[in-house]
């Protein structure tokens, strides 16, 4: 019989196996004096699209530090410009993601070939995931086995993708139960987990095609639905586009990003992105009223070169009804920064979404 | 108590919390980096803060709660490699690695719960205050979890040896 003693010492043993304080703080860097960065395991091991744009929203989540405050403030005027059109991504989602009994469905992520929905079920945070993929992104000949599954009116394919785990149980490649269907716009939409290994370890004894079916079924992906963002974008650099856009995780501190980058370019050239505003900091404009300054970050070190500058970023933090909005830049001056800045227009309550923004316009 | 005095006296145990809370190594260093470039910011005013550890603690509490655990899982491959290794069953099936699973796999907040309660040894109340959540609803997370483990460990017991 498990005590709670077996807990307890099944903890503490837990808390054995760590590194070396000096190792951790070597690894902290100094990219100006008085101040530190960190040195993250997905920057030292690992990458996605995905990971960066919300690694980012962590990293500004948890403070930012402004230029210092022998800088004189100064009021920059306020400036009206419309975004043109923008390709890239669609910043709608594709279907109303309605969870069946001891279901819950995340609000998706936008990634630069599909929208990704993490499924929790019967107590099992990513048990499974809802992806709609863009026109061709989705390879059906990938589902090995494949078999013909009819759930209402779809016709579906059911069978095993293999599967890339990111950290930390990855990465790591298995093969994972698949059910897609194309849609009539010509995506496709798969519903993908429910991992043998990880349901054996809950004792749960769920067929992964039933499961599947449970959730394609209460999917209406005959709608499409606004991604509603705090904020407004009125002016970006030319040659950009939607690449990316996620809301946090849980969805319970307004953390929401959106990224654009140039075509044929694979990191964010401009990444945008709300959180809670922890402390007042210094500032050293002030943009359409509301208090901002200016940053340069720098992330330092990969696996073999720990000192190597690995991405440098011009930042503009914007404060607004107690929350900040960060615009991380690479590649755009310090004067097309303030325009961006100059440009956002705010939800005028953030904890309300109805007054928030449909990002697609 | 300024950063350095910090670092050589309360990183260590904020490391060991942060572990036992994460149940990972590489996430929990990751939250105590930040964790530490928070408290780095603050500079001067770090001395005003009573109860550092505790303070710290409560910082690597909030950014684990927040931290998305498993990262852009979806990558369909054209050519399907050899599946994994299956695990060594009769290993795992060992009551404490079954128990350190299943601890890994609860809720975030259901785990922080019984994280505060059993290895950092504080009463619900203080748990209360350092998630920012009621005692009602901490001993909600509580039972729940526990009530969780008690299942899987009764199932345990009936598999067959």
């Amino acid at each position: 019989m498990i005590t709670e003693s077996d807990v307890r010492a099944v903890l503490t043993e837990q808390a054995h196996d760590i590194s070396e304080p000096d190792d951790i703080l070597a690894r902290l860097t100094t990219d100006r004096p008085g101040r530190l960065t960190a040195n993250r395991s997905w920057q030292r091991r690992w990458l996605a699209p995905v990971a960066a744009a919300a690694a980012v929203a962590a990293v500004v989540a948890g403070g930012v530090t402004l230029a210092g405050p022998d800088h004189k403030s100064h009021q920059v005027q306020p400036a009206v410009h419309t975004l043109p059109p923008m390709g890239g991504i669609e910043f709608q989602f594709v279907g109303d993601l309605k969870a069946p009994p001891h279901y819950l469905i995340d609000q998706p992520i936008f990634a630069d070939d599909s929208q990704l929905s993490f499924v929790n079920g019967y107590g099992v945070a990513e048990i499974g995931d809802v992806t709609v993929y863009t026109k061709g992104a989705f390879d059906p000949s990938t589902i090995k086995n494949a078999q013909p599954v009819t759930i209402g009116r779809i016709h579906a394919l059911f069978g095993t993708v293999m599967v890339t785990l990111g950290p930390p149980v990855g990465p790591k490649v298995v093969p994972t139960p698949t059910l897609a269907w194309q849609l009539d716009s010509g995506r496709w939409i798969a519903i993908t987990g429910w991992w043998p290994s990880e349901l054996a370890l809950h004792h749960l004894h769920l067929d992964a095609l039933t499961e599947a079916k449970k959730i394609a079924a209460s999917i209406d992906t005959s709608v499409t639905r606004p991604f509603l963002i705090p904020f407004r974008v009125g002016y970006l650099p030319s040659g950009l586009q939607r690449a990316g856009g996620q809301y946090s995780y849980p969805l319970d501190n307004h953390v929401v990003s959106v990224d654009f980058q140039a075509v044929g370019h694979t990191s964010p050239a401009v990444h945008i992105v709300t959180g809670e505003a922890d402390d007042p900091r210094p500032t050293t404009l002030l943009l359409n009223g509301h208090p901002a300054g200016i940053q340069t970050t720098t992330e330092l070190g990969d696996p073999k070169h720990p000192n190597k500058i690995t991405n440098k970023t011009l930042d503009l933090v914007i404060y607004f009804d107690q929350s900040a909005l960060t615009i991380q830049t690479k590649g755009v001056s310090r004067a097309e920064l303030i325009k961006i800045g100059s440009s956002v227009s705010f939800a005028s309550n953030i904890n309300d979404t109805s007054t928030w923004f449909d990002a697609a316009k | 108590m300024d950063f350095d005095e910090f670092t050589q006296t309360g990183l260590r145990p904020l490391l060991k919390f942060t572990r036992v809370l994460t149940g990972d190594r590489e996430l929990a260093e990751d939250v105590v980096q930040e964790v530490l470039v928070r408290l780095h910011a603050r500079g001067d005013r770090l001395g005003d803060i009573d109860h550092l550890g505790a303070y710290a603690r409560r910082m690597a509490v909030n950014e684990y709660l927040g931290w998305r655990r498993k990262w852009s899982r979806q990558h369909p491959m054209p050519v399907p490699p050899e599946p994994p290794p299956q695990p060594d069953h009769a290993e795992r099936h060992a009551e404490h690695d079954w128990l350190r699973a299943e601890l890994g796999r609860l809720p975030r907040r259901q785990r922080a719960v019984l994280v505060l309660r059993f290895y950092a040894g504080l009463t619900d109340a203080e748990i209360a205050d350092e998630m920012g959540c009621s005692p009602g609803t901490v001993r909600s997370h509580a039972s729940r979890a526990l009530a969780t483990l008690r299942v899987e460990i009764t199932h345990l017991q009936e598999l067959p040896t």
